[in-house]
């Protein structure tokens, strides 16, 4: 008797795929009305970019023109120097990527998305020598994977990037006996990338220190670091660039200074200023008591600053200044309106020629993927580093 | 402590081991240091100007423009390019980027918060659509959006020949055309009222809230400001003997004529940067409604407050509070990129200095003065936003 009057215990719970719609998509009458709608939206939009991606596009503009849109007016006979400094780019970002997932298994998707890319590049075989080097470059970054999980301290890594931004920048000008490369050949996505790691890079330091002198207790230093800090931010950086390119060659007087360093000053100034603010939060973040306690165990104020105060400082405020680094790489493309070839300018350039008129939308679909691939990439990296830094899960 | 006292009489600290005299000597040796170096590069740059036998001056700003502006009035007072100088041009371009960067706070506000709330909804399709948005809008460069805009859409709009109006609007490609209130060719310039009524409608609203927070009851500010700002412009409407006239758009051989119409640039540059920065906006909405507690949701939910209500009277005005700041940082943002007009040749404020100093040969000074109307345009605006956030911010005492 007493078991019939226990009741039967409730149905299990079977996932299947209606009642997941019935809960996420079809709840109540608002829910599917929005359902409805926004599916109508998506199948419009999708179908519309298929129909003119695939019926419509001349995409023939994009192998055609595949190496102006990579490196601009670089000479091609200098092209070697940029697929060496890919390939150890390649190469190192392997090594680093193994050095820091220590005992972990390479995700099934990175293997499909090399080959994909290796294949890709056999069949199409765009620009000169692709067809072989991009597959070595693929197998550059997993052979660094292997390697790095093995026997790279990923302390080292650091040093080495340092090592290899300064060997591009020489490696992508020198003259070695067989004619230099000079910056206004730089263009495309080479330039794009050349002009946000140099802001970047030089904007570190000077946009630290603006930060330190900003929060110092000198009246003096602090307002005049605040007035720099305030009128940059306040400034366009299109207005920026345009003074960059009317200023720099007469303050250093008269100098014949090439346009490209020319934005690259502005970038580093306007970068700097940003920077400064994002640094400033995380100097105010770190409590006064890590100050105090580094004083009384005997540290010199120098000490306190580049050991205890700046190093918590910096990872507080790293999501921000990743944020800060996709920013100033989109910004990149505002030298487009000094003249500047890069991603944005070289496609200008490209829809104007006779033989390419009427394919600004494949041009632009083309570097807007380049640049969303870039920038996501970014932040997603900065989302595992970040995860990777926290020290107090 | 007195032994210290008496050590110190004894012995005077050297200057270069006190630390106060060593902090002035410090800042006075920095200050030396930048005001040299100011210094040298203002010689640096007379010395480069004087080799190409020009001078840093503001001679040229009361001479005659003579180039065309393709739409815009000085803040009401039409510009004729045979006559006027270029102060007066400049003041057309600050009133098309002031025009832009209104209008497209308020709807990237709009669309933005929309968004922000679609980001998290229930419903799994919706809250999708929201995220591919905002991610492919935040990782493109707002200048490739604007182009895509401008070449790829408005410019491929059909001739006004071929549209048909909607609402008695028209959209081609060469722009939009909407009925609107006009000035009338021979009517006082109606362009004052419309500002001294924001202002009053402000200043109403922040009286309000002053109040409100003095005496604790409930006043309603943001409709009595809204009230006072409508008043004022029907009084001055009648006031000025009616110096506005309803306008409709008639289509022409050429484009079309009456009512309020702008230029295709204009509506490119709008939507791409209402668009862009909406993304920003959304996110930003998403983290202050993620920031509300929960709580709030279930007591909503426990009184019978349906989703909008809850959204609209609980969860929004708390989330504000942590949005504005952020908010008012995009609207920084939003009014420093309508600078990216130039790409697209809309007649903002940098498009006309930029041509100016081509004009003039006076590029230098027409960049500084470019600058310094941007730095004056940030720091109202971040006035603004700091004072309203005083306004609402918690009131804990």
């Amino acid at each position: 008797m007493e078991a019939t009057n226990n009741p039967p215990p409730p149905p299990a719970r079977v996932p299947t795929w209606q009642l997941w719609a019935k809960e996420n998509l079809f709840s109540n009458t608002t829910n599917s009305i929005l359902t409805v709608l926004t599916g109508a939206l998506v199948i419009w939009v999708i179908s519309s970019l298929a129909i003119w991606a695939f019926t419509q596009a001349r995409w023939g503009v994009i192998p055609a023109n595949f190496r102006i849109l990579m490196t601009g007016s670089f000479p091609t006979e200098q092209l070697w120097r940029t697929w060496l400094v890919l390939i150890i780019v390649c190469l190192s970002s392997g090594l680093h990527w193994g050095s820091l997932s220590r005992g972990e298994k390479l995700p099934v998707w990175t293997y499909v998305v090399g080959a994909i890319i290796a294949l890709f590049a056999l069949v199409t075989q765009m620009g000169h020598l692709s067809g072989i080097l991009v597959p070595v470059a693929v197998i550059a970054v997993f052979a660094g994977y292997f390697i790095g999980q093995i026997a790279i301290p990923s302390r080292i890594m650091n040093i080495a990037w340092v090592v290899i931004f300064f060997g591009a920048v020489l490696l992508f000008t020198v003259d070695f006996g067989t004619g230099g490369v000079q910056t206004k050949e730089w263009g495309g996505l080479l330039l794009t990338l050349m002009l946000s790691i140099v802001g970047i890079v030089a904007s570190f330091p000077l946009g630290v220190a603006l930060a330190i002198g900003r929060t110092s207790n000198y009246p003096i230093i602090s307002a005049i670091c605040t007035v720099f800090i305030e009128v940059v931010r306040g400034t366009p950086l299109v207005v920026v660039f345009f003074i960059a390119q009317l200023f720099v060659p007469l303050l250093l007087g008269g100098a014949n200074i090439d346009p490209v360093l020319r934005a690259m000053v502005g970038i580093t100034i306007f970068s700097a200023a940003y920077l400064a603010e994002n640094v400033r939060g995380g100097l105010q973040s770190v409590p006064a008591g890590q100050v105090e306690a580094a004083r009384a165990v005997g540290l010199t104020g120098t000490q306190t600053l580049l050991l205890i105060v700046l190093p918590q400082a910096l990872k507080a405020v790293l999501p921000a200044l990743v944020g800060q680094f996709i920013g100033l790489f989109k910004d990149t493309s505002l030298v487009y309106i000094i003249g500047l070839k890069e991603l944005a300018g070289i496609s200008d350039s490209i829809r104007s020629n006779p033989d390419f008129i009427g394919t600004a939308q494949e041009l632009y679909f083309t570097i807007s993927v380049i640049y969303f691939i870039f920038s996501y990439a970014m932040s997603s990296g900065a989302r595992n580093l970040e995860k990777k830094l926290n020290t107090n899960r | 402590m007195s032994d210290f006292t008496v050590n110190a009489e004894q012995a005077p600290v050297p200057f270069y081991r006190d630390v106060k005299k060593l902090a002035v000597i410090a800042q006075v040796v920095f200050l030396l240091v930048v005001l040299a170096g100011i210094f040298i590069l203002i010689n640096n740059v007379n010395l480069g100007l004087k080799k190409q036998n020009l001078s840093f001056g503001f001679d040229f700003l009361p001479q005659t423009a003579g180039f065309q502006v393709a739409e815009g009035t000085a803040f009401g007072v039409p510009y004729d390019s045979g006559s006027d100088n270029y102060i007066k041009v400049i003041l057309v371009g600050l009133y098309n980027t002031l025009r832009i960067a209104i209008v497209g706070m308020v709807l990237a506000t709009l669309l933005g918060v929309l968004v922000g709330i679609a980001r998290l909804s229930s419903n799994w399709l919706l809250n999708r659509v929201a995220l591919v948005y905002v991610e492919i809008l935040r990782n493109t460069p707002l200048l490739v959006q604007l182009v895509v805009w401008y070449f790829i859409v408005v410019l491929q709009l059909p001739p006004i020949k071929e549209v048909e109006p909607v609402l008695g609007m028209y959209l081609s490609n060469s722009g939009l055309a909407i009925p609107w209130m006009v000035q009338k060719p021979d009517g006082i310039n109606f362009f004052p009222v419309t500002i001294l009524a924001v202002a009053a409608g402000l200043a109403v609203f922040a009286f309000f809230v002053q109040q409100r927070n003095k005496s604790g009851k409930p006043v309603p500010a943001g409709q009595f400001g809204f009230l006072t700002w409508v008043a004022v412009l029907v009084l001055g409407f009648f006031a000025l003997g009616q110096p506005l006239e309803y306008g409709v758009p008639i289509r022409g051989n050429f484009g079309v004529n009456g009512g309020l119409t702008v230029s295709p640039e204009f509506t490119a540059l709008l939507v791409g940067l209402v668009v862009y920065t909406s993304s920003f906006i959304a996110e930003i909405t998403r983290a202050g409604i993620q920031s509300v507690n929960k709580g709030q949701w279930e007591a909503a939910r426990a009184v019978g407050l349906g989703y909008s209500e809850t959204l609209q009277l609980i969860i929004l005005p708390q989330a504000l509070r942590v949005m504005i700041p952020p908010l008012g940082n995009q609207y920084l943002n939003l009014t420093k990129n309508s600078s990216l007009a130039v790409a697209i040749g809309y007649s903002d404020v940098l498009n006309v200095l930029n041509t100016s100093g081509n004009q003039s040969g006076q590029n230098l000074q027409t960049m500084v003065i470019a600058g310094g109307i941007y730095l004056v345009l940030s720091l109202t605006i971040a006035t603004l936003v700091n004072a309203y956030n005083r306004a609402t911010k918690f009131k804990t005492r």
